[in-house]
């Protein structure tokens, strides 16, 4: 049984080469979630990215995202307590995470995008290990 | 921002995602460390030989057996977590005359979903993702292939589905089903696969393109090669398309690979909002 219309319609051709900065471009613009669990463009701000480096807390080694915590102190010696997401276990196990790659005690530099409603979180897009410069990407629903 | 400044931002972004994409395919050393995939063919290094011809099961028929997972498009399209996404699973319709293809009430949904940000996204709501878009997905899946039974373990929310060639037909009348139901048959060394009985909860993609209950879905599976299988999938859903259409997904086999388990759900709760997601 066929209940369909027809369709005389020429077929979309898509434009490789420059296709790929158009898409990229129209995915920065959009920022859908794509890929693993969340929507980014509803949670994070692509538009607000921050660095911060800080002292390692608490790692919550946890689907559908791994949270680590860090405290970060500012020119005033002011210590804020940032909360930052990542991608899930399984994603960062393939990356060449263990839950033992970062450990609490140590200093990390994170590039993350800030969220849109918490003033303290933030989607990390990359962990460098300030002891030994490594550098890990994290799995995360953010663009690298 | 200059032309010239994009072209630098997009090769620096292809490239760094294709480093990511490497990384992130490799063997999960952290899970069965050094274990190695009995019957694969390997060189005299021990490597696998992902060109060599299709294993074949006892009865002659390609064996389809091991961890896949769907081919990054080269030069494609970069997605969150900057993979660089395989060919369909941003968007099953892609090749397809656009203006033309949804019906009023698929292309209403479909912007609505996009408008909400894709907050009721089923992946959101830690749910199954439904067969279409797991066969685009970059989560790897395992195929165990059995006389009579074929059983698809998905990564993807930890998911198992059963394919039955022991003589059944689908269903008259199904419950709904997030999976659906599922029987195949060989034509030649291609595997038929016909489903059927589907919730019209699951998205067929990432953009949320919708379907009905009333959607059919036939997979094609071939495997080329030892490290090679094409997925061709057929959407064929009257109630929100004008006609059926095709697409062609590249997988690849993750040799001395293995699953890892997703229980999304551990702390999902968590993510509505997120000043509550610390956990």
């Amino acid at each position: 049984m066929n209940t369909y219309a027809s369709s005389q319609s020429p077929n979309e051709r898509r434009c490789r080469g420059r296709g790929i900065i158009a898409l990229g471009l129209m995915w920065l613009g959009t920022t859908i979630s794509l890929l693993g669990h969340h929507s980014f463009a509803a949670e994070f701000d692509i538009n607000k990215p921050i660095t911060l480096t800080g002292v390692v807390t608490r790692i919550a080694w946890q689907n559908p995202h791994v949270w680590f915590y860090i405290d970060v102190k500012d020119e005033a010696d002011s210590i804020t307590s940032w909360g930052l997401e990542m991608g899930s276990p399984n994603a960062l196990i393939r990356a060449g995470w263990t839950r033992n790659s970062m450990k609490p005690g140590e200093i990390v530099t994170v590039e993350a995008f800030r969220a849109r409603d918490v003033a303290t979180s933030a989607n990390a897009r990359s962990v460098t290990l300030v002891s030994s410069g490594k550098r890990l990407f994290t799995a995360s629903s953010a663009p690298q | 921002m200059t032309k010239q400044v994009l072209n630098c931002l997009s090769v620096r972004m292809v490239f760094t995602t294709s480093v990511i994409v490497l990384s992130l395919l490799r063997p999960g050393e952290a899970q069965w460390v050094g274990h190695l995939m009995p019957g694969l063919p390997r060189g005299a290094d021990g490597k696998p030989n992902l060109q060599a011809a299709a294993p074949r099961t006892a009865d002659g028929k390609p064996s389809l057996s091991g961890v896949w997972h769907a081919e990054p498009e080269l030069g494609g399209e970069v997605g969150p977590g900057g993979l660089v996404l395989p060919k369909y699973m941003a968007n099953v319709t892609r090749d397809q005359p656009p203006d033309t293809l949804l019906r009023p009430a698929a292309a209403t949904l479909f912007k609505a979903r996009a408008d909400n940000l894709y907050r009721d996204s089923p992946s959101l709501q830690c749910l199954p993702l439904g067969v279409a878009w797991l066969d685009t997905y970059t989560h790897p899946f395992k195929i165990v292939q059995n006389p009579g039974l074929i059983v698809i373990l998905y990564e993807s929310q930890t998911l198992f589905r059963q394919i039955f060639m022991d003589g059944r037909t689908l269903p008259d009348d199904p419950q709904p089903a997030w999976l659906g139901y599922s029987v195949a048959a060989w034509e030649g060394d291609t595997l038929v696969v016909s489903t059927a009985g589907f919730t019209d909860k699951t998205w067929l993609d990432a953009r949320g393109h919708p379907h009905s209950e009333a959607m059919r879905l036939t997979e094609r599976f071939m495997r080329r090669d030892t490290g090679h299988m094409d997925i061709e999938v057929t959407v064929d859903d009257p109630v929100y398309y004008t006609r059926p259409f095709s697409y062609t997904q590249p997988h690849r086999l993750l040799p001395d690979g293995e699953l890892i388990e997703y229980i999304c759900n551990e702390n999902n709760a968590a993510h509505f909002p997120l000043v509550d997601k610390k956990p």
